[in-house]
Parts: structure tokens; C-alpha cells; sequence
């Protein structure tokens, strides 16, 4: 079996066998955090087959001494999903204070069960805003001066949102087990 | 990090995450997004390097048929000869003696190192050949060393004759003279070795094919002032004499000079080396090779190159030395190239500033000054992200004519009758350059997003310099005629370098 430098090297030749080994190493990875950051299935997908070209692209870039791969992927992909919500959905999105209210209403949130797929399901359901923060902060593990920078914001805005978003979901978790422990 | 970010961390991880295909993406993306992947670089058939390798491949060949050049090979040429004589068993029989044991540095050509032969456990220090053949009665006279060192040396000739008498009939003669030192001396006696009766020595009294006949006939000189070519006298020094029968490491050979009305035709012709030599040539640009290929990688990008290549050089080269020598001359080079292109890029700001003042400027207009306003703008509104993907659209008519004069010393090292050569130096160049018919579009998603380039034809001259290497090969067809194919790399002018084919006209020392 390859190491994955060697897969690299490979797939950054042009070797269309290691692309494929890698990509189907990482993809679950990179899909998820693509569905984090996108509201619906179609951005998520969006979302993943842009940054699928730029990480496959950038791969020269890609330095092993400086991080773990993983790692440096999910910044492409996470760069992509910003580049994304950009140029198709962020409007002014930082400085939007409606909290839930704008998150469109799911079927699919049955919540049976706090599994990785509902989890997601609530991550998209929070306004950009807070949706960007969390996952950037607490899932990614972006410091705030990072975010501020990357989302042009304010250290303080995006301790804000982290704030609410936490809360947002506490909320929506507590709903669920009650949801839950009512069936 | 709280208890949330924990939860939703741990539980959103990959690892502990149930793979029911919700997070599984589809191969669809996959398929959409491979086109974009990096390419494995196809393996381009280089008909140039086939060529190259086919003609050194036929000059090879020739180089293993051919005979002496400027490097003797005794042994080979011998055989030849006495095959062609067919009963020429003393002959055959020298060859056999004759044997190659190394390299050496001698004393007639300091620091030179040539090969040195053994025959019959005695080293032999020069090898001169002499061959008459029956179809063609001249004697050709090759030396492998500088003959008027050999001569300031005082270096003795051993000279090995033979004449094979069949029935009255004279055969043709193969006589081989090799000079070696020992303590029995032969001295070349005279001013030159121009007199065919000083250097021509042949057994005498030699009959039929009898080895032992021939070493018996070959008779020795008491000195030089016995020398009497007119008659033919005999001499009688004992001369070391190489050869004639493996048993006998040296025999004491009676030696006569040929009598001018058996050999009226004995003018040796001494092959010195190269003088200078002039010539014409014509190269195959590596940028001609690109022709008609499409460069861009992806399926539906193209990067295609157009052009016509037209060149002509003029060379002069005057040996400094036998190895060395400097070339120089006048290239005439006239490129025209339609630069074709519909290409993918990925938008990085930094990337794309660089390609507008820098690439784009070198490209379309040398210049081009980064402080002015661009030749490329784009459409009012639109903003670009690093990372998007755009379609560049254009096509360029570029023109390059260019007079070149090179200075280049030379280092040639000589098999036979193929020499290499090496060679460094610079090219002075007088540059015309071209751009016409210039059309620029960039398009993302499909939408036109940038105004029309709006750029008049320039025309401009400059003088340049160019570091210039050169690697060849000629081949020696005579001795004043040969042809040339050499890698001429103009380093700091890449778009000139090129194979190189000449024919040329050599004069000799």
C-alpha cells in the first residue's frame, strides 16, 4: 500500500489511479465539512467539487513539513466554501442579527438520533453567519483573529456569533432530546 | 472550546461518523471535476531526437567503414588492404604482430597521447603507413603524428617492406614503415620527407609468398649517406625491423630504395591538420518542433503554435591548434509565429497582476511599462475572486527577425573520419521584433469580462547578446568536404536554439 506522499507525488504527476486513491481517502472528510458550511445538499455540492479542483490543483503547494495534510486540505476547502458562500449567498451576512429565523425549515430534521448526519442537519440550519463562525472555530480550529481576517470582520463580531451560535444550538439540541425522549 | 464545540467536534468527526452515504459524495463531482485535475504529461514523439539518433547512427556506421583520417588504425587498415591483395601473407602477418598495448604520452608530441602499439614485444613508437593499390596508383601517406616534429626529433623509421613477386608479376606493394627507438638507428635522412626515395624502403630480392623469402630479402643500410635511390643500393647497418613473422621479433632487413621507373608515382601525401574552413548551415528551431501542437493540456483548451522558420548561417572557422580552434560568421534567422490560445486559468489576483505587467507586456509588447494603464481591463463591475476560473481567448502574430554574429571557441577531438566538437562563446544579435493582430478576451462562465484590447502593432529593433553553446559532429567525406550537424543552445535566447546541419570546406596545414 502507497503512503499518502507518495500518493501525492503521484496524483500532483498527474497519475489519474492515485487521484482517485486520495480522493477516496479524503472525500467523506471533505464532503462533510462542505455540507457544515453549506445550507442545503446542492451548496454543499457546489462547495466540494470547487474545492475538489483547487486541493487537486494547489497539491504542489501542499508541504508536509508544514502540516498534516488533512489539515491543509481542510483549509483549501474550507477557502473554497468561503469563496462560495461569497460570490452566491453572503450578503452582508456578518452583520445580520436574525438569528434563526432565516434558516430554512428542514422535513428532513427528524432528529431520531444525535448522529454525525442530524448534527450536520442543525450546523446547516444556522445563519451563515454563525454557521461560518462555528465551524471555522470550533470544528476547523481557527483562532478569531484568523476568522476576523479570512470573513473581514472584527475579532469581536466573530466572538459574537461563535456566542450565539452556541447557543443556538444548545437550544436546538435540547429540542431534540425532548423530541427524542418523548418518542 | 466548551462542552458544545466539543460535542459537535466529536460527533461531526470523520472516524466516529456512521458512512451510510449521506456524507458519501457522488461520483458525479468526481467525473465534473477530473477534467480540472493535473495531467500526466504525455510523452511527446520527438521526431527531431529519432533523426538525430539516425544520423549518427548512419555516421557511426560509416565511422566503422571508413578508413584513416587524421588518427591511424593499423590494424584495421592493414587487414583491409591485404585482403584486397589477397595473397599479401607478409603483410597479414605484420598485422598480427602489431598490437595495441595502451596509451602513452610521447616525446614527439609532448603531452599528446596517442596509441601505442607492440609488435613482437617491441614497442613501436610511430606508425607510418604507405599503400599502393593496383587500381588506383598513388600512395597515400598517412602519419599519425606531426611529421615535422618527428623529424626535429630525429626519429628513426623501421620500415617493413614487402613485394610479393608472383610470376614475374609485380603485385601490388603494401609497405608499412614504423619508427621505433632502439639502440640500431635508420634515420630519415634529408630535408623533408617530400622525396618518396628517402622514405619509401622495401625489401629487396623478395620471391613469392615465402615468409622466410620475405625476411631473408629484406636487407639493412650502413647509414644514411648510403642512401642511393637512384640505384637502388643496398645498405648495410642492421635495421630493427618490426615484423614479418611472429617468431621473429626483429629481423635484420636489407632495405633498398624503389627505382623511380618502377614507382614514378611515389608522391606521399602527408595529412596535417585542419587550417580553417568555411561553410553554410542550416538549423532546425526547437520552437519549430512545437508547430500545429496543441500545448494546453486540458480537453477543450488550446495553446497552438503557427509558425514559419527560415534560417541561414555563414561560418568561418580558423584552427588555433590542433584541437582548438574559433568560429565565427553571420546567422540570418526569420521566425514568424501566430500565438493561438483558449486556455483555462484559475484567477489569483496576485498571479493575474503579474501576468498583465509582466507576462502579457513581454508577450505583446516588450515595452510594455506596468505604470501605464493596462492593456487589459475589465469590464466595468466586475470583481474577481482568487479562485475563479476564467477563459483566456487571443491570438498574437509575432514576428522575429534576427542577424547574429557568433564567436565561438572551439574544442574538436577526432575518431577517424568523424570529429566532435565542442564549443562556448557569445552572438552578437540585431533583433526585429513584431507584434500584429493582437486580440485578448477574458471570459468567465462563459461571459465576456473584459473590454477589447485595444493595441496598436508594434514594430521595435534592439541589439542583444547571447551566451552561445554548441555541441556537433562532422563528418569527413574528404578530406577538404564535410557535413556538420551540431545542438546550437543560445542560453539566454532559447527561442534560437536549434539543430544545426552544414556542409563545409576545409583547408589543411
Amino acid at each position: 500500500m502507497r503512503n499518502l506522499s507518495h500518493i501525492i507525488q503521484l496524483s500532483i504527476d498527474g497519475n489519474a489511479e492515485a487521484q482517485r486513491e486520495l480522493y477516496e481517502q479524503h472525500r467523506v472528510y471533505w464532503y462533510m465539512l462542505c455540507m457544515r458550511y453549506g445550507k442545503s445538499k446542492s451548496q454543499a455540492d457546489d462547495i466540494f467539487q470547487e474545492g475538489l479542483i483547487k486541493v487537486y490543483k494547489d497539491l504542489y503547494q501542499f508541504d508536509d513539513r508544514k502540516s498534516a495534510f488533512k489539515t491543509w486540505s481542510s483549509r483549501v476547502m474550507v477557502h473554497s466554501a468561503l469563496r462560495y458562500l461569497k460570490k452566491y449567498t453572503w450578503v452582508d451576512t456578518l452583520s445580520m442579527q436574525e438569528e434563526a429565523t432565516q434558516y430554512e425549515d428542514n422535513d428532513e430534521t427528524v432528529y431520531s438520533k444525535l448522529a454525525a448526519r442530524e448534527l450536520t442537519m442543525v450546523v446547516q440550519q444556522l445563519p451563515i453567519g454563525y454557521r461560518l463562525v462555528f465551524n471555522m472555530y470550533a470544528i476547523e480550529g481557527y483562532s478569531h483573529k484568523e476568522i476576523s481576517t479570512k470573513l473581514g470582520v472584527s475579532e469581536g463580531t466573530s466572538k459574537s456569533q461563535l456566542s450565539k451560535a452556541r447557543k443556538y444550538l444548545r437550544n436546538k439540541l435540547e429540542s431534540q432530546l425532548k423530541i427524542t425522549s418523548y418518542e | 472550546m466548551n462542552k458544545i464545540d466539543d460535542f459537535f467536534k466529536n460527533r461531526l468527526d470523520v472516524n466516529s461518523s456512521e458512512n451510510d452515504d449521506w456524507n458519501i459524495p457522488s461520483d458525479d463531482m468526481w467525473n465534473a471535476a477530473l477534467p480540472h485535475f493535473p495531467k500526466e504529461k504525455k510523452r511527446k514523439s520527438f521526431l527531431w531526437l529519432w533523426f538525430c539518433i539516425g544520423f549518427f547512427g548512419i555516421v557511426g556506421m560509416a565511422v566503422l567503414l571508413s578508413s584513416d583520417f587524421y588518427n591511424s588504425s593499423l590494424n584495421t587498415e592493414v587487414l583491409n588492404e591485404s585482403n584486397r591483395s589477397g595473397d599479401n601473407v607478409g603483410a597479414h602477418l605484420v598485422v598480427d604482430d602489431l598490437e595495441e598495448i595502451g596509451n602513452q604520452s610521447t616525446n614527439i608530441d609532448q603531452g599528446s597521447v596517442q596509441n601505442v602499439y607492440e609488435a613482437n614485444g617491441k614497442q613501436v613508437d610511430e606508425i607510418v603507413k604507405l599503400v599502393q593499390s593496383a587500381a588506383e596508383p598513388k600512395i597515400n601517406f598517412i602519419v599519425d603524428k606531426d611529421l615535422d616534429g618527428m623529424l626535429s626529433n630525429s626519429s628513426e623509421l623501421i620500415v617493413v617492406t614487402e613485394e610479393l613477386d608472383k610470376e614475374n608479376e609485380i603485385l601490388p606493394v603494401e609497405i608499412i614503415a614504423l619508427s621505433m627507438a632502439d639502440d640500431q638507428r635508420l634515420g630519415v635522412e634529408g630535408d623533408s620527407l617530400n622525396t618518396a626515395s628517402t622514405q619509401l624502403i622495401r625489401g629487396n630480392g623478395i620471391s613469392d609468398n615465402s615468409i622466410e623469402d620475405l625476411s631473408d630479402g629484406i636487407a639493412s643500410r650502413k647509414s644514411d649517406s648510403d642512401l642511393n635511390t637512384e640505384k637502388g643500393e643496398r645498405v648495410e647497418e642492421n635495421v630493427p625491423v618490426i615484423g614479418t613473422r611472429l617468431s621473429r621479433s626483429l629481423v635484420t632487413a636489407e632495405t633498398r630504395f624503389l627505382e623511380e621507373k618502377e614507382f614514378p608515382f611515389l608522391e606521399p601525401k602527408v595529412v596535417v591538420w585542419p587550417r580553417k574552413e568555411i561553410g553554410v548551415s542550416n538549423q532546425l528551431f526547437f520552437l519549430s518542433l512545437l508547430n500545429g501542437r496543441d500545448l494546453d493540456d486540458s480537453p477543450d483548451g488550446r495553446v497552438v503554435f503557427d509558425g514559419r522558420y527560415r534560417n541561414l548561417n555563414f561560418k568561418y572557422t580558423k584552427w588555433i591548434g590542433r584541437k582548438w580552434s574559433i568560429s565565427t560568421g553571420l546567422n540570418l534567422a526569420d521566425l514568424s509565429v501566430n500565438l493561438d490560445f483558449d486556455t483555462e486559468v484559475t484567477y489569483d489576483e496576485d498571479e493575474f497582476e503579474e501576468l498583465i505587467d509582466s507576462e502579457y507586456g513581454e508577450v505583446f509588447d516588450r515595452n510594455y511599462n506596468s505604470n501605464s494603464s493596462k492593456v487589459v481591463k475589465l469590464k466595468p463591475g466586475v470583481e474577481l475572486v482568487n479562485g475563479d476560473i476564467l477563459k483566456m481567448n487571443g491570438q498574437v502574430d509575432l514576428g522575429l527577425r534576427a542577424l547574429q554574429i557568433p564567436i565561438i571557441l572551439n574544442y574538436h577531438w577526432y575518431n577517424k573520419r568523424v570529429e566532435f566538437y565542442t564549443g562556448l562563446g557569445i552572438a552578437l544579435e540585431s533583433i526585429w521584433a513584431s507584434e500584429k493582430n493582437v486580440e485578448f478576451k477574458l471570459f468567465e462562465d462563459g461571459v465576456l469580462i473584459s473590454d477589447p484590447v485595444d493595441q496598436i502593432d508594434i514594430n521595435e529593433s534592439y541589439f542583444d547578446l547571447s551566451v552561445y553553446t554548441k555541441l556537433g559532429a562532422k563528418f569527413n567525406v574528404t578530406r577538404k568536404i564535410n557535413f556538420d550537424v551540431n545542438l546550437s543552445l543560445l542560453i539566454t535566447q532559447p527561442i534560437f536554439s536549434g539543430i544545426e546541419l552544414g556542409l563545409h570546406y576545409r583547408w589543411h596545414q
